[in-house]
């Protein structure tokens, strides 16, 4: 078709190069690509020639011995993804069992307590998600023989039934692998996971603080003053309590419950309280303590302060008592004149009981809590003495 | 059949558009050379102003300033000309065909990777690019010697292009006669070519009109449509081969190729309706599926009866696996 396809009549390299980078002149472009449109010896060279001018790509890299194992038996890599999924099934089935009774579950402790937990819970259900680690791990080995008492799971979930002191010290349960236990503020997270408690700990001065661990609880007493509630009084000459637990609050989040414990309550009311404002004395704050409606704080002056909305707006109170205020305290007002400091007295910090985010309705020989009864506060000045008030304004000597 | 590429030296084939020397050389002036020869950094390579003169009085030339035989370049024209040129890389080339020492030295540190990495894409395999850029070298070197004179390659270099460009072809070039050599040396069934596909045409007057019909519709196709159907269906390059050695888009191609075997196909059908057939006949020659007429073009376009190098390779790869 071309003279210029006789054998051994080819363009030279400068030409095919040029023609490549478009640097001919078009006459000369033209009469290359004549050329090369016939001549599959130069077209071959303008193609290899612009193939060696794209990047290298990358040999590739000999397979691990362990890839080469699976590629070669493709059985067992579908068995292996088989079994990685069924385990992550598995374990996201647990892990949805283990929130489903405290996401029904709502303990109630006191009525008054429960707008509380509500309120100061719910924005850092992510906080305590990350901060808490589960209860069990942590009461464990903070439970002293004799300080808690002992527990026996019933066959309702939500309902326990406990021996009280004197039976469980001198007797064992006969199960004493716990689960569902709900035990006041701190208790009420427990669930199926939950390691058995230890049957010699009796209630009488079972704090929050001693659940805790060490380090959790020095960093909460750094910023949380520790209120005393008084719970229903374990009758001494009664042989069972129950604990009942009822579902009454579904603002709270599922994530809280699950890994609620107490030094997530704790870690809760810590990053709650560091969002508040500074109190109007620009002091640090001494002492705090919330029910609900009403947030009351003392500075390290002693002078007290309420606040009716979280803690954005303080109100000086006018001091009706000598000294500085040192301790602010909630307490249950139809439990406390009757029940012993010491033995029938529950004492729990303010804090975290009324952060809770679940109550405990306790029901046992005794009198049962008034599901009506509003807490009131109580102040500690310096000198000792006690002040109650219901509303934060006006205190009343004890 | 097509033969090997000439070897080094011999790689000149006078284009019909490429002129033959217009004009006398002409002398370049003095302040102009002075600068060229600044910009073209000969002094680090070892390149004396009358041997850049020379090159470029050569090159413009030969290739007539960039104008087509008929076209007589002005002194301005030619200046230009010289301007274009990548000076540098034309300054090194020709100190290394000078066999200047420090030339070669910038030679290697410049493009002693970058030569290899290309031989190496060239070739597909790391050893056969390895050798292949040292026989490179060796050639480069001018060990060949012509008329008692050692010829290196790089004094045909001209500065159109970039270096590693003229590089790369020239790769590409030896790599395609070494395959060509080497294959010629291999047995004859392995070249045989293959057999040629049964159209279902059994009239051998229908086989002479349908030929005689492809070339002329062939022969009305533009240089860059020749290559196109080149290209695509004799050397089974892809479109995106195709659009980046023209430097458009991929998409462009594949509607050009359409557009071109369309108008091909109407073409030959004309073509043959010419000769006497009626309409339906020429369509059965052509056969109702298009792809009858990619036959007809490998067979018609294909001058030599030997595949196409990629073929070739193809097959001898296989063969060796």
């Amino acid at each position: 078709m071309s003279q210029l396809l006789q054998p051994g009549q080819h363009l030279d390299p400068d030409q095919l190069n040029a023609f490549v980078e478009h640097a001919l002149p078009e006459h000369e472009r033209l009469a290359t690509l004549a050329h090369i449109s016939e001549c599959s010896h130069c077209r071959q060279i303008v193609f290899l020639s612009q193939q060696a001018q794209q990047p290298i790509t990358p040999l590739p890299q000999p397979t691990p011995a362990w890839k080469r194992w699976f590629n070669s038996t493709p059985a067992l890599t579908l068995a292996a993804a088989s079994l990685a999924c069924a385990l992550v099934a598995v374990s996201l089935h647990l892990h949805h069992i283990s929130q489903s009774p405290a996401v029904s579950s709502k303990a109630t402790l006191s009525s008054a307590l429960s707008p509380t937990a509500e309120r100061i819970i719910e924005p850092n259900q992510k906080s305590m998600e990350t901060a808490a680690p589960p209860l069990a791990a942590r009461t464990k080995p903070q439970l002293q023989p004799g300080t808690v008492p002992p527990a026996q799971l019933s066959s309702q979930p939500n309902k326990v039934t406990r021996p009280t002191t004197d039976t469980l010290s001198t007797a064992k349960p006969s199960n004493p692998q716990i689960s569902g236990v709900s035990f006041g503020a701190v208790a009420s997270n427990t669930n199926a996971n939950s390691a058995p408690l230890s049957p010699q700990q009796p209630i009488a001065s079972h704090n929050a603080a001693d659940l805790a661990p060490a380090s959790s609880t020095k960093a909460l007493d750094q910023t949380a003053s520790a209120a005393t509630l008084s719970l229903a009084p374990t009758q001494s000459s009664s042989t069972n309590e129950t604990v009942k637990v009822e579902s009454s609050s579904p603002q709270i989040q599922p994530a809280a419950r699950t890994t609620g414990g107490l030094f997530a309550l704790r870690t809760n009311v810590n990053a709650k309280r560091l969002a508040v404002a500074p109190l109007p004395s620009n002091l640090a704050t001494a002492t705090t303590i919330s029910n609900g409606h009403q947030t009351l704080a003392a500075d390290t002056a002693g002078t007290l302060y309420l606040s009716l909305d979280a803690g954005r707006h303080w109100t000086p109170v006018d001091q009706q008592w000598t000294g500085k205020a040192i301790l602010l305290t909630l307490v249950a007002p139809a439990l406390s004149p009757a029940a012993p400091p010491n033995q029938q007295q529950t004492a729990v910090h303010g804090a975290i009981a009324a952060s809770s985010p679940q109550t405990t309705k306790i029901t046992d020989a005794a009198p049962p809590l008034p599901a009506t009864a509003t807490s009131s506060f109580q102040l500690t000045t310096d000198s000792g003495a006690v002040w109650t008030s219901l509303e934060g304004l006006i205190w009343k000597p004890r | 059949m097509d033969t090997a590429s000439p070897q080094s030296g011999e790689l000149t084939l006078d284009l019909p558009s490429t002129p033959a020397p217009a004009v006398e050389p002409v002398e370049i002036r003095n302040a102009l050379l002075h600068n060229l020869w600044l910009s073209a950094e000969c002094d680090a390579v070892g390149l004396t102003k009358p041997e850049l003169e020379t090159a470029l009085v050569v090159i413009g030339t030969k290739h007539n300033f960039g104008f087509p035989p008929a076209v007589r370049a002005t002194r301005t024209q030619m200046d230009k000309f010289y301007a274009t040129l990548q000076l540098p890389e034309l300054a090194l080339a020709q100190a290394c065909a000078l066999g200047r020492d420090q030339a070669w030295q910038h030679f290697f540190a410049r493009y002693r990777t970058p030569l290899k990495h290309a031989a190496i894409a060239i070739t597909g395999s790391s050893s056969l690019g390895e050798d292949l850029a040292d026989s490179l070298y060796s050639e480069l070197f001018g060990l060949t010697e012509r008329d008692g004179q050692r010829r290196s390659p790089l004094a045909s270099y001209s500065g159109r292009g970039s270096l590693m460009g003229w590089l790369r072809t020239t790769l590409a070039q030896r790599h395609v006669d070494h395959h060509r050599r080497t294959n010629r040396e291999s047995p004859l069934e392995d070249t045989e070519p293959a057999s040629t596909s049964s159209l279902p045409i059994t009239s051998p007057d229908t086989i002479h009109q349908l030929q005689a019909a492809v070339t002329a519709a062939l022969q009305t196709l533009t240089l860059e449509d020749r290559f196109l159907l080149s290209a695509y269906f004799l050397d089974q390059r892809t479109l995106l081969q195709i659009a980046q050695l023209l430097r458009v888009h991929e998409a462009t191609i594949s509607r050009r190729l359409k557009r071109l075997t369309t108008n091909v196909s109407k073409q030959i059908l004309k073509h043959l309706q010419s000769a006497g057939l009626t309409k339906r006949a020429a369509q059965e020659a052509l056969g109702t599926d298009p792809r009858d007429l990619t036959i007809n073009l490998r067979n018609l376009l294909q001058p030599s009866p030997s595949p196409t190098f990629l073929h070739q390779t193809t097959t001898a790869d296989t063969k060796q696996s």
